[in-house]
């Protein structure tokens, strides 16, 4: 072929086409005050502040006030409300890129090929996952120039958002060979060279590791109807590999639990989002086509 | 597997091993890819490396660039110096070979890069 083109600018530019068209759907949503719904999308985000809500432009109806809010709600860009010559009510400003940007590189992780329900294997969804990785980067600093840990990596959704994010170096571990082949090879398309793979028991990782991560990432397996409770093992070995801070996923009708939990380890627990997770019906008993559950975004500091 | 892994891994974990570190590579391909060099981390990890374990890993893979037998002092500011440690800290990779065990002698096979460090359960 005359021009070469990697996988992953492939898909690249397909996503562009339809993201400018998601873009365009979600303007329409806007501009009627609706609130558009997107998958996965995070419901609230706690910690957000909303700059220049009450100043310098009118917001003068309670329509235009709804569309800026949802734009928070659904984004971690800024807007700001301005009447623009084509009569948007609010317009983004330039951080919300970036998470676009790690949103595109996400797309474009392979995912699990056929999932082993046992290990409660499914993907991080891209737009579920660069806000998480955003939010960790841009509000706290977390991932650039740091030695990350991501524990059951999968395919690794994380690892690689975090890689793309210029942590020096992330080591994920997780103990599936069919998942980390996959990993492998989503490795090699989005040519990064910050990840180092380890195959093993997140459970048995060896105490040499106890605090030399700067920060630890994790989707964890929630624990099934025999493995109650999964997670929460997984969030003390956590907070044991790192020196400063873990970023996690658990399910909301969890949360006094885990927050409990946490404090009787020594760590502070803060919910930066509630998340839906919108699983797809993987498994053969889940009889719906998918599947929404609530899940909080946590960061928890050792 | 790179050598800042290695430098970390043990084999602990295998019931009667004590300590299980450092654990010995065997490598029969090795690679040297790039990685962004940033300063600041390299001299923030080294102190938490062992010098000797890294210096033998280095050496037994060629890759030790004549770099001194102990950590030198101050060398925050020495660019040339955080650089080779860069390169033998993130660069360096074993793509196959093993990892054996000091005291069992249990090996690890590294394959496409992954070091496989589990254990079967009569082994725990
Ligand atoms: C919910 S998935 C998350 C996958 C990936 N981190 C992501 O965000 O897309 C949980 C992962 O943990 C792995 N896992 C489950 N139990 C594990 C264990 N004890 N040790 C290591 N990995 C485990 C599963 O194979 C699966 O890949």
């Amino acid at each position: 072929m005359a021009f070469p083109q990697s996988n992953v600018q492939r898909e690249l530019t397909r996503n562009k086409i339809l993201e400018e068209l998601q873009i365009q759907k979600k303007q329409l949503l806007l501009k009627q005050g609706a609130t558009p719904t997107i998958n996965s999308s995070p419901l609230t985000v706690s910690t957000q502040v909303v700059p220049n809500a009450e100043g310098g432009h009118s917001m003068n109806s309670h329509q235009q006030r709804a569309a800026l809010q949802t734009a928070h709600a659904q984004s971690m860009g800024y807007f700001i409300s301005q009447d623009s010559l084509f009569g948007n009510l609010i317009l983004p400003v330039l951080p919300r890129f970036d998470q676009k940007k790690i949103e595109e590189r996400l797309q474009c992780v392979t995912g699990f090929d056929k999932p082993k329900a046992k290990l409660e294997q499914y993907i991080t969804p891209p737009h579920l996952g660069s806000h998480i990785l955003y939010t960790i980067q841009s509000q706290f600093g977390d991932l650039d120039g740091k030695l990350v840990a991501d524990l059951g990596c999968g395919c690794g959704a994380l690892s690689i958002g975090a890689a793309v994010l210029s942590a020096s170096l992330v080591v994920s571990f997780e103990i599936d060979e069919d998942a980390l082949q996959i990993f492998q090879s989503n490795i090699e398309d989005h040519e990064l060279t910050n990840i180092d793979i380890v195959q093993c028991n997140v459970l048995t990782i060896p105490s040499r590791f106890y605090k030399k991560f700067d920060t630890v990432l994790m989707n964890p397996p929630f624990g099934t109807k025999n493995n109650e409770g999964l997670d929460m093992k997984f969030l003390e070995v956590a907070l044991n590999l790192s020196n400063n801070v873990v970023y996690s996923l658990h399910k909301t009708s969890t949360r006094n639990h885990v927050i409990k939990h946490a404090n009787a380890l020594g760590a502070k627990a803060e919910v930066l989002a509630e998340l839906r997770y919108d699983l797809p019906a993987t498994y053969k008993f889940h009889k719906k086509i998918s599947v929404d559950i609530e899940v909080d975004f946590y960061r928890f500091t050792v | 597997m790179k050598l800042l892994t290695h430098n970390v891994l043990t084999s602990k974990c295998i019931r009667g091993v004590t300590v299980g570190y450092p654990l010995l590579i065997k490598a029969t391909n090795v690679k040297v890819s790039e990685v962004e060099f940033k300063p600041d981390f390299v001299a923030k990890v080294l102190p938490k490396i062992e010098w000797d374990v890294l210096a033998n890993a280095a050496e037994s893979l060629g890759h030790w660039q004549n770099l001194p037998k102990e950590l030198p002092n101050n060398y925050e500011n020495d660019t040339d110096f955080l650089k080779k440690i860069h390169r033998v800290l993130l660069e360096v990779e074993v793509i196959q070979g093993e990892l054996i065990c000091p005291e069992s002698g249990r090996k690890f096979p590294i394959t496409n890069g992954i070091a496989n460090m589990l254990l079967n359960e009569d082994e725990v």
